[in-house]
């Protein structure tokens, strides 16, 4: 006789015959889709639901171990309770991503269910087994507390903030994703259902580095349920690559393989348990190999080639002036070699896409970075016109540069077409880990002079990046590494080269800061030994040096007007100079927008349809909130409000291609080519006296592109990108060195939305903390060790006190009415400045990341 | 601001796994628990590590917080404990810990015998197989002197450990990935 399990779910009784994780029966029998699966292992709080009062992981529990209980999800809320966490997270910011919020809420209700005024102590202890990789927690806390307020009586919802007649540039904009993302019926890929769908799933390399004698699949597709098992032999063209098509779909038969990610083949079949059943009937005849596992070794004469070509992937050569002769003749002079480690993006929603067959062609629902990117890496696999694959952005649960390559589209498309229905590929936490391109490791040396006063003469350094088994983004983000390894300031000579080497190493690419975290962390750390050596403090010899507007960068570009380092500096002086001997500081700049000579384009077009203006444009909103910035740029042009928006999204069948989520760029670059159309539809709007009805059907389009000097261009004053944005911050520890305050000042121009930028920041901030002091990604011969639990994220109860600034200057640059990115710059200058706080209280210069011998480096030993 | 609401709370680390059906004590019997220890060097129940259940502690405790169980063992009453400390003092086989309450998740075990020792006389005691360590999302489970510890700096507690337990030795205080042992109303 079958066991019968029965509790209650909102309310209502449920009963099952199955002994499963009730994640699993939350999703897939009852679909509640606010209940998300973000490892499956314990660790991210993402399904967190309430049972019995309780905050519970979902995952966890079983349907078993549920029975008698009381379950509450996000869906079951009361309309009180909705509306008190919709308003709350959305006034506060507490949304980027999302993907992590309706755990936030569940966890936050079960705390405040108990605790009806609960403290900031007790939030953050009620959020510890929650991670948010986006936010930084401040502005979820202060959500939670909110949300109490409300249902307490002591606040109440101002319900214009949500509608937004006044949602212009500068205003405190309600986020358009708040509502379905706090409520949990937002849909990420995984949330997809469809008539018909099957689910495929790769079997992947059981080594990093090893020859694939044979492949058995027979027995799996003996099994019912089975529908196929695809090899490299069922791939049009095998490779696919961002940039660089490098990247085997699956290694073949008498193929090597080059990390543990790479798929061997791919099982597609009608359900998930039967696929996990299939995959475990794979046999893999290997022939292990010894696997390159350091730049060093890929470096040796007799290393095995990871590709044919040989193992040096990318290098770079950056120089202007003549920094030899520069550092010879410099009073002061400082080498140092630095090393920093690969790092995991650890994004929320772990990789996931459903396809299906579509007109001529396949259609993808993705969650990544650029709908046309993916576009043109599935129709490069299929030797197809690009037109035939359509790419449509769901909800995308973070990306931080870790989805700009394809990982689970190209093979549902695949699938899609092979078995013409349509396909879900969803990545385990374990495979998302292992798969996508990290931050790259980095062994630099940096050799920077000065002289007597502390102005910088000339930099020389050569840089070492592991790009692992693949070149994702390699070439630009070595490239940035090496063009911003010299910091925002004045001097002329520089020699920088740089090389990224294969291994067998997990890839590397594009992650937030983009390459600069690794260079700026070795510049800043330097500038700290020339400061003592000329007796000035840190913050001293920055301020000598800043860049101000007029004066040339060191790559050649002349600073615009809206330059505000200087103001940045001054910004946080008083917070450095009261904490002698315990606080760090460091300055960094980023580009906004790709730059170097590339076209580098923003398009976006709008229509009058039904009364409404549709904003078209492919520019992908991974959470940080561009979607809601470029209605608002609709609204600052038009003067209409938010209802008479709408962002349809990124589709590359419907939307102009507005390139990549990266380099800081949307905000500037597709913000502009929406100005630009909404300017248009305003001058017509205006000749109808206001009256949208008028403009029915009537369609605006425009792109925007400021050209720029390719790098190593021939004139006097390159302009390498459009504009940077700049920073310092400062890191304050207490006695027993925890870090207990950050003053981060921003000058990223005009501020678009000050609820948002302020979460950009502080979110920043905290993974800054974590590449400094936590996180780390071991590896053993080339294999991954880390579990998501145990990346070293940072909990909700580790976070300092984030003072997010942003300084605003009148001066601006003329376009998208003078924003400058934020993305990016906010986690670059922690790090050094964390070096800093540490050197000043210790004297002992910290050059490898995570740092050693710190508070939190002594937590992790000694448990171990 | 400056409220102070972190409470404390007492675990108790045995659940009385190796009694026998009706070899549980009633209050009539509660006595000494260090006398007894002391009166039976030879032991007094199978296990030399757990509880005796004669309640010292329940003596102790001033907030009739922490009881004998039906399973023989003593458990608390978080609804009442303040986390005094008063029957840690009592238990003369230190199987009582103070915690808080943010992590119910305990082994409930401080069995230092080889496992295969205590799978003889007890069904619940850890015998140190190592399952929780394996599946602990945040590694802040490890096995010492073979028995299960946890480590509450890196603990979220998940009850994933509780959960895959299979000598449901590590408990879930709340009740909710593992039955707790609910007070007998008298």
């Amino acid at each position: 006789m079958k066991e019968n399990y029965s509790f209650t779910v909102n309310g209502i009784v449920r009963n099952t015959d199955q002994d499963k994780p009730l994640l699993r029966y939350l999703r897939d029998d009852l679909h509640l889709h606010s209940v998300k699966d973000g490892c499956s292992e314990g660790a991210c709080g993402t399904c967190t639901i309430i049972v019995d009062g309780k905050a519970v992981k979902s995952c966890v529990l079983t349907t078993k171990l549920a029975v008698g209980k009381k379950i509450i999800t996000t869906e079951g809320l009361s309309d009180e309770e909705k509306e008190a966490f919709v308003y709350a997270f959305g006034a506060k910011g507490s949304v980027q991503c999302g993907f992590c919020i309706p755990g936030m809420v569940m966890a936050g209700k079960a705390l405040i269910d108990r605790v009806p005024d609960p403290t900031e102590e007790e939030i953050k202890t009620a959020l510890k087994g929650n991670i948010c990789r986006c936010t930084g927690y401040k502005k979820i806390i202060e959500g939670i507390q909110l949300a109490a307020a409300i249902l307490r009586g002591d606040e109440k919802i101002e319900e214009t903030l949500e509608k937004g007649e006044i949602y212009g540039v500068g205003k405190k904009a309600f986020r358009l994703d708040v509502r379905e993302k706090v409520l949990g019926y937002g849909e990420y890929p995984d949330d997809v259902e469809m008539e018909g769908m099957v689910y495929a799933s790769a079997v992947r390399s059981r080594y990093p580095r090893a020859k694939i004698l044979d492949i058995h699949c027979e027995k799996a597709l003996a099994l019912p349920g089975v529908l196929d098992v695809l090899t490299a032999e069922d791939v049009p063209n095998n490779k696919v690559g961002h940039l660089q098509q490098d990247w085997d779909v699956m290694i073949a038969r008498g193929g090597i393989t080059r990390c543990v990610g790479d798929a061997i083949c791919l099982v597609v079949a009608e359900t998930r348990e039967i696929l996990e059943k299939a995959k475990k009937l794979i046999r893999i005849d290997y022939e292990e190999l010894k696997p390159v596992t350091s730049v060093r070794e890929a470096m040796a004469e007799d290393a095995p080639k990871v590709h044919s070509a040989g193992n040096l992937c990318q290098s770079r050569h950056v120089t202007r002036g003549d920094a030899k002769k520069a550092l010879k003749n410099s009073k002061y002079v400082v080498t140092r070699t630095y090393r920093t480690p690969f790092t995991e993006h650890a994004f929320l929603e772990p990789e996931c896409a459903v396809a299906f067959p579509y007109k001529d062609g396949v259609k993808v629902l993705s969650s990544d970075q650029g709908v046309y990117d993916t576009r043109k890496e599935i129709s490069i696999m299929f030797g197809w016109e690009p037109e035939r694959v359509v790419v449509e952005n769901k909800l995308v649960g973070g990306g931080f540069g870790g989805k700009e390559d394809v990982s689970a589209q190209h093979i549902a498309a695949l699938a899609a077409v092979k078995v013409n229905r349509p396909v879900k590929v969803v990545f385990s936490r374990q495979e998302s880990i292992n798969f996508h391109p990290k931050r790259h490791a980095m062994e630099g040396t940096f050799t920077l002079g000065c002289d007597e006063n502390g102005i910088f003469t000339g930099l020389d350094c050569e840089i070492y990046f592991d790009t692992g088994a693949y070149a994702s983004l390699c070439g630009p983000v070595l490239e940035r590494a090496c063009t911003h390894s010299v910091g925002p300031y004045c001097y002329q000579n520089t020699d920088i080269r740089g090389f990224g080497y294969y291994t067998n190493n997990p890839p590397a690419g594009a992650f937030r800061g983009f390459g600069v975290c690794q260079s700026e962390f070795a510049l800043e750390s330097n500038i700290n030994l020339l400061a003592e050596m000329v007796g000035i403090s840190p913050w001293e010899i920055r301020y000598r040096n800043a860049i101000e507007p007029g004066k040339v960068l060191p790559n050649g570009q002349i600073a615009d007007c809206s330059t505000a380092l200087k103001e940045t500096l001054l910004a946080v002086k008083d917070a450095y100079e009261s904490n002698p001997g315990r606080a760090g500081i460091a300055c960094a700049m980023k580009n906004a927008g790709v730059g170097v000579g590339l076209p580098d384009k923003g398009r976006a077009k709008l229509i009058v349809h039904d009364g409404k203006v549709e904003l078209y444009s492919a520019a992908s909103d991974i959470g940080q909130g561009c979607a809601t910035v470029f209605v608002q740029m609709v609204a600052e042009t038009t003067g209409l409000g938010r209802e008479k928006i709408r962002n349809m999204g990124a589709n590359s069948e419907v939307a102009p291609d507005s390139g990549t989520t990266s380099g800081s760029r949307q905000t500037l670059i597709t913000g502009e080519a929406v100005r630009m159309a909404a300017s248009d539809l305003n001058e017509e709007l205006q000749k109808a006296e206001g009256d949208l009805s008028k403009l029915e059907g009537r369609e605006f389009f425009a792109e925007f592109f400021d050209p720029t000097d390719k790098l190593g261009a021939d004139v006097p004053y390159p302009k390498s990108h459009v504009a940077y944005g700049f920073a310092t911050h400062v890191v304050i520890l207490d006695d027993e060195g925890r870090v207990k305050e950050v003053y981060a000042a921003h000058d990223s121009g005009k501020v678009v939305n000050p609820i948002s930028i302020q979460g950009q920041i502080e979110g920043g901030v905290l993974m800054g903390l974590g590449y400094a002091l936590t996180e780390d990604f071991p590896l053993k011969d080339s294999v991954p060790q880390a579990r998501y639990g145990t990346l070293g994220l940072l909990r909700a109860p580790q976070i300092p006190d984030i003072h997010a600034i942003y300084v605003e200057k009148k001066e601006l640059l003329p376009f998208a009415y003078g924003a400058k990115g934020i993305g990016e710059i906010a986690t670059i200058p922690t790090a050094p400045a964390v070096q800093g706080a540490y050197y000043a209280m210790d004297h002992v210069l910290r050059t490898k990341l995570p740092m050693e011998n710190t508070y939190y480096s002594k937590k992790r030993k000694a448990v171990k | 601001m400056g409220r102070n609401r972190k409470k404390k709370v007492a675990v108790v680390q045995c659940t009385g796994g190796c009694r026998r059906a009706g070899d549980i004590p009633d209050p009539e019997r509660y006595g000494d628990c260090r006398q007894a220890v002391l009166e039976h060097p030879e032991g007094i129940l199978p296990c030399r590590w757990g509880c005796i259940g004669l309640g010292s502690c329940v003596q102790a405790c001033r907030l009739d917080a922490i009881y004998i169980s039906r399973s023989g063992s003593a458990e608390t009453d978080w609804s009442r404990c303040v986390g005094c400390g008063l029957c840690v003092k009592a238990c003369p086989r230190g199987l009582i810990r103070i915690t808080a309450p943010e992590y119910p998740i305990y082994p409930a075990c401080v069995s230092e015998d080889e496992g295969a020792q205590t799978r003889k006389y007890c069904d619940q005691g850890c015998i140190a197989c190592g399952m929780c360590v394996k599946n602990c999302p945040a590694e802040a489970i490890r096995i010492e002197n073979n028995r299960a510890v946890i480590d509450e700096e890196k603990c979220i507690a998940c009850g994933m450990c509780a959960v895959k337990c299979p000598r449901g030795a590590i408990r879930d205080h709340d009740g909710i990935f593992t039955v707790r042992e609910e007070r007998v109303v008298k």
